[in-house]
């Protein structure tokens, strides 16, 4: 799909699609589905930062698992590497946004990035069946 | 495909005046700018208690968490006994964990019925 947020819905609706053929429950399905969208938010405005280009969304069913690789063509960027907000605080003393990153950790099982071969993103999202 | 957001303004009257803010559709990273522009909108015309229905709301992401974050630091806490502004009517079961999972319960009540939230004001 397009890098552009526009499309997050059809994503969103994607995910849902194979999260149900995949047999996920309808929580984990949604956390599916909010990891990819806080992904994908994060590659069009932190990876692409509003320039126009590609994200690829792959998904595999495998036996335990749902997996879904987001591939882009953004300078290398990580965005595991953003500090997790402080949750603890008041709202009013906390900084405002950074917890895109937090719910995609919270989401999933397990959420890894490398650098791809032609210097683009891979973000690997899995999620294991109950 | 989700639906395109929008949101309907009403005015309730409880111990004070109270905006609602009907929204229907997705709150994510594409939407929320126009959640924000809203709230300020109604905020610099004199609002001074809201309450976001988001009854007809079936996915929000943390755009919508922002924005929640935003309203409420433009209010402050003018709700009863020191309570913020910003009070929520029926989020979903989602939205309900993700406010628990980002420590906004703690500071923003939702409420499953109206009159019961306007009254909470």
């Amino acid at each position: 799909v397009g890098a552009d947020l526009g499309n997050l819905a059809e994503v969103r609706e994607f995910v849902m699609e194979m999260s149900s053929l995949s047999g996920l429950g309808d929580t984990a399905a949604k956390e599916m589905r909010l990891a990819v969208d806080e992904a994908m938010a994060n590659i069009v405005l932190h990876g692409y930062r509003g320039s126009p280009g590609e994200i690829e969304v792959d998904a595999q069913s495998e036996p335990q698992r749902l997996v879904i690789r987001l591939r882009d063509d953004a300078p290398a960027y990580n965005p595991l590497d953003r500090a997790a907000p402080a949750l603890d605080l008041p709202l009013e003393e906390r900084p405002i946004g950074g917890m895109g990153v937090q719910l995609v950790r919270q989401s999933v099982d397990t959420v890894e990035h490398r650098v791809t071969d032609t210097g683009g993103n891979e973000l690997t999202l899995v999620k294991r069946r109950a | 495909m989700g639906t395109a957001m929008t949101i309907k303004v009403s005015q309730m009257e409880g111990r004070v005046p109270v905006t609602v803010l009907h929204v229907n559709g997705d709150i994510d990273a594409s939407s929320h700018q126009a959640l924000d522009d809203k709230a300020a909108e109604l905020v610099d015309a004199g609002a001074t208690h809201l309450l976001l229905d988001l009854s007809d709301v079936g996915y929000m992401s943390s755009a919508g968490f922002r924005s929640m974050h935003r309203i409420h630091t433009l209010l402050g806490d003018g709700g009863k006994e020191g309570s913020s502004a910003l009070k929520l009517l029926n989020p979903s079961d989602e939205v309900k964990r993700l406010m628990k999972a980002m420590g906004f319960d703690t500071y923003l009540q939702s409420f499953t019925d109206l009159r019961a939230a306007i009254d909470a004001f």
